[in-house]
């Protein structure tokens, strides 16, 4: 049986910040507070997806919105905002997830404060077949699902043809539900 | 657009977001936006005016990437890889570029002029094809193309604008560092 893709994103809402834009570069802190209220959580969880520790996603959603403040792209596209965050928080999850695999997240860990992430064994299962992946490919997983991205958007974002964004997805999927079935 | 997965697959991602639901909590946007403010300006390594282009004024260039030995394609395995992305070379009217490691190029006020479409764009993902002069540098020795927003490159800097370059090109830009800068390119020392 198939379903359309549509229905794993359903309930991911779809927040349009754009406009404000203008007003960030003009460093209006109420504009910039407005986008970070409509768009933190969003880069969190495309974060925590590829980096895999909730210190790294928050550090890498905090980079993007200091790189916004400090220095706002020149988009000829307002529209572009959004996938510009995105992008860069993904960079910097990709950045430190490969530092928390060199072992500084331990150290990040204790000093942060913040509380442990309570996961079913089944979403622990799932953390830790996310983790064989490679770091582009979680990003693909977390756009699609975590931050609800359609496969155009996806392909876009990544640089992919929307065929070669489903077939990876498929590969995906039928990988991780290859994997957590022998788990 | 809408793909179809079937309902295993589509189990799977909705543990994806059962995943980033349990693991991403919400933040207050007002502590946010305080640890934003608070934080002191990203300095960048390098920022110098482009004295070739006084006249014109405000533009100014951003060079943040070790440029030695770039000039050609994949010269050395210090560049060969850009944010994860093979170096290699573009094709402009029959006209073979190397691709610079300095991605991290920014310019502010300057003319870019579009001159032609790259042909190959192997690896780098840029905003369409369109190759641009930069106000009166010779366009048979760089070129810039404008990267998709947020790419990082292996410094870990965000650039703007990918450099293409032909030959001693890097050569022009030996003014805009200073002498015995380890980021000059190597042509410079």
């Amino acid at each position: 049986m198939h379903l359309t893709g549509m229905d794993a994103t359903a309930a991911v809402p779809t927040p349009e910040p754009e406009v404000r834009l203008a007003a960030v570069r003009q460093h209006d802190q109420a504009a910039f507070t407005h986008l970070v209220a409509a768009l933190d959580h969003e880069l969190i969880r495309l974060a925590y997806i590829i980096a895999g520790s909730r210190e790294a996603a928050e550090d890498a959603a905090q980079a993007a919105w200091e790189r916004l403040w400090q220095k706002p792209p020149r988009l000829r596209d307002a529209s572009k905002l959004r996938p510009w965050l995105l992008s860069v928080c993904a960079n910097e999850a990709r950045q430190a997830g490969r530092r928390r695999r060199r072992g500084a997240a331990l150290e990040a860990r204790a000093a942060s404060g913040l509380p442990p992430v309570d996961l079913t064994a089944d979403l622990a299962d799932l953390q830790v077949a996310l983790g064989r992946l490679s770091a582009p490919d979680r990003e693909l997983l977390a756009l699609r699902f975590a931050v609800g991205l359609a496969s155009a958007e996806i392909a876009e974002h990544l640089g992919l043809s929307p065929e070669g964004a489903r077939s990876r997805l498929h590969r995906l999927l039928e990988r991780l539900r290859k994997e957590l079935s022998h788990d | 657009m809408t793909e179809l997965l079937s309902t295993e697959e589509l189990a799977v991602g909705r543990q994806v977001r059962a995943l980033a639901d349990a693991g991403a909590a919400s933040r207050d946007p007002n502590a946010v936006v305080r640890a934003v403010l608070a934080r002191p300006p990203r300095r960048g390594l390098m920022r110098l005016p482009l004295p070739l282009l006084a006249t014109t004024g405000a533009l100014m260039l951003v060079v943040v990437v070790a440029l030695s030995s770039v000039s050609q394609v994949g010269s050395s395995p210090a560049t060969a890889h850009v944010g994860g992305l093979t170096v290699a070379g573009i094709n402009i009217g029959g006209t073979a570029y190397g691709v610079a490691v300095a991605r991290s190029i920014e310019f502010s006020g300057a003319r870019l002029t579009p001159v032609g479409e790259a042909r190959q764009n192997s690896g780098f993902r840029t905003e369409g094809s369109t190759v641009y002069q930069v106000n009166e540098v010779d366009p048979l020795k760089i070129l810039v193309m404008q990267l998709i927003p947020g790419e990082h490159d292996d410094a870990g800097s965000v650039g703007e604008y990918l450099v293409l370059v032909r030959g001693n090109g890097f050569s022009l830009l030996c003014p805009y560092f200073e002498r015995g800068d380890p980021l000059a390119p190597s042509v410079c020392n």
